[in-house]
């Protein structure tokens, strides 16, 4: 139980950590100066608001005017015997029942933990799930299956580019896709780990001032059956229809390296510059997801972003993007993901 | 009336993108009304100083997000 508690402080702290991002950047202010007085406020006080059981965390950011402050974070509304300011520093109070389903691991998750059951996403599948380890005979890379898709009645696995096709090096119908991918067995290419050929992609523009709009690429499985559902750790099976991502939308993706992971659109219709082997290539429409951890890590390229929960007339697992790129800050980059399925032809076969 | 904020931003895209060091732009929100976002390698002085703080109306918040690579 004390354990459990311990947990949850610890989760909402880093979501406090990522809001201080959030509302860092919302007041427009640069240097972390300013914070400073806030920061040392918070750091005398923290231990005393804890021991309120209604807190859940403290942060330090700004107030809706723009003022440095300590943000407090509380599991309900109303709750009391908070003060206004801590050494002249005001204080924010920010509920963050909404926050906390963030956290919530869906019910196959807990079961599997329950069972002791723990899922190697870097092993061969057979039959093989969504969200593992996948890559080209090119290179000793891995990155993730992203979903099953349909292109007529011929189910493909979708990923990126640059997991398939190798930054356009991929020859379609010629080049052998691998599950895992070759990185995951020890850069070793075993008959049995073949899963199929690379069938189709989107060219990468290398440029600067290229419009590449995504870094998409389709394979057919002939050696195995792929599922449509991710491992029981997973979020399950995402739902065939899609939406366009706005600023706000909460998202998860499930993927080789980091498992199950849940952000939030910050950014859209991003114009951005990532860097890939081949050089710099520009993308235009992308999505910008900020996590409460990294969203996204090396090998997790090609995972799906589905939304969390249900959001206005959303609902939950619906698809929204492909994910294919990150920063050092742990902002992730995801394409559309109705822009991925016009350019290869293909829906997303889901539930 | 304002333009629309994709619309101020397309203008202005290439002409941010230009900048050395930065590696994005975006459309976001600040305090629930739209904004355009500018996704830096790093933010610097010189960077804050050339990033206007503005476009038609509509604040410019700069994230520093790192340089972003694809996984």
């Amino acid at each position: 139980m004390r354990n459990h508690r311990w947990v949850l402080l610890l989760s909402l702290l880093a979501i406090a950590a990522s809001s201080l991002l959030l509302l860092g950047a919302a007041a427009g202010n640069g240097g972390s100066g300013d914070l400073e007085r806030a920061r040392a406020a918070q750091q005398r006080h923290t231990d005393g608001l804890l021991a309120n059981p209604d807190v859940a965390g403290t942060a330090v950011g700004y107030t809706e005017a723009g003022e440095p402050a300590v943000l407090v974070f509380t599991s309900r509304a109303g709750v009391g015997g908070i003060p206004a300011s801590l050494d002249g520093v005001p204080v924010a109070v920010h509920v963050t029942g909404a926050f906390s389903a963030l956290n919530s691991a869906p019910p196959g998750a807990a079961a599997a933990r329950a069972a002791g059951a723990k899922v190697n996403r870097k092993a061969r599948f057979d039959p093989v799930p969504i969200g593992v380890s996948t890559g080209n005979e090119l290179s000793c890379s891995a990155g993730t299956i992203g979903a099953r898709v349909l292109k007529g009645a011929t189910g493909y696995a979708l990923s990126n580019n640059h997991v398939y096709a190798e930054e356009n090096d991929g020859v379609r119908g010629v080049t052998k896709v691998y599950q895992p991918g070759l990185y995951d067995s020890g850069c070793v290419k075993k008959t049995e780990n073949e899963l199929g050929a690379l069938t189709d992609y989107v060219d990468i523009v290398f440029s600067d001032t290229a419009n590449n709009e995504v870094d998409a690429a389709i394979a057919e499985p002939t050696s195995r059956t792929l599922l449509n559902s991710t491992p029981d750790d997973g979020y399950g099976t995402p739902r065939s229809a899609t939406a366009a991502p706005y600023v706000g939308l909460k998202v998860q993706k499930y993927g080789r390296t980091s498992g199950l992971t849940k952000g939030q659109v910050v950014g859209v219709d991003a114009t951005v510059k990532v860097g890939y082997g081949s050089g710099v290539a520009r993308f235009v429409h992308q999505i910008v997801i900020l996590g409460n951890k990294p969203f996204l890590r090396s090998g997790d390229s090609g995972s799906l972003v589905v939304t969390s929960t249900a959001q206005g007339s959303i609902s939950d697992k619906t698809s929204v993007g492909l994910a294919f790129a990150a920063s050092s800050n742990g902002y992730a980059i995801a394409n559309e993901i109705d822009r991925v399925l016009s350019a290869l032809g293909i829906a997303i076969d889901g539930a | 009336m304002k333009r629309p904020v994709d619309a101020v931003l397309k203008e202005h895209a290439d002409g941010l993108l230009a900048l050395p060091g930065v590696v994005g732009t975006a459309v976001g929100k600040r305090s629930g009304a739209p904004c355009i976002q500018v996704l830096v390698a790093k933010k610097t002085v010189a960077l804050r100083r050339r990033i206007p703080a503005d476009l038609e109306g509509y604040p410019v918040v700069i994230l520093e997000t790192g340089p972003l690579r694809a996984l």
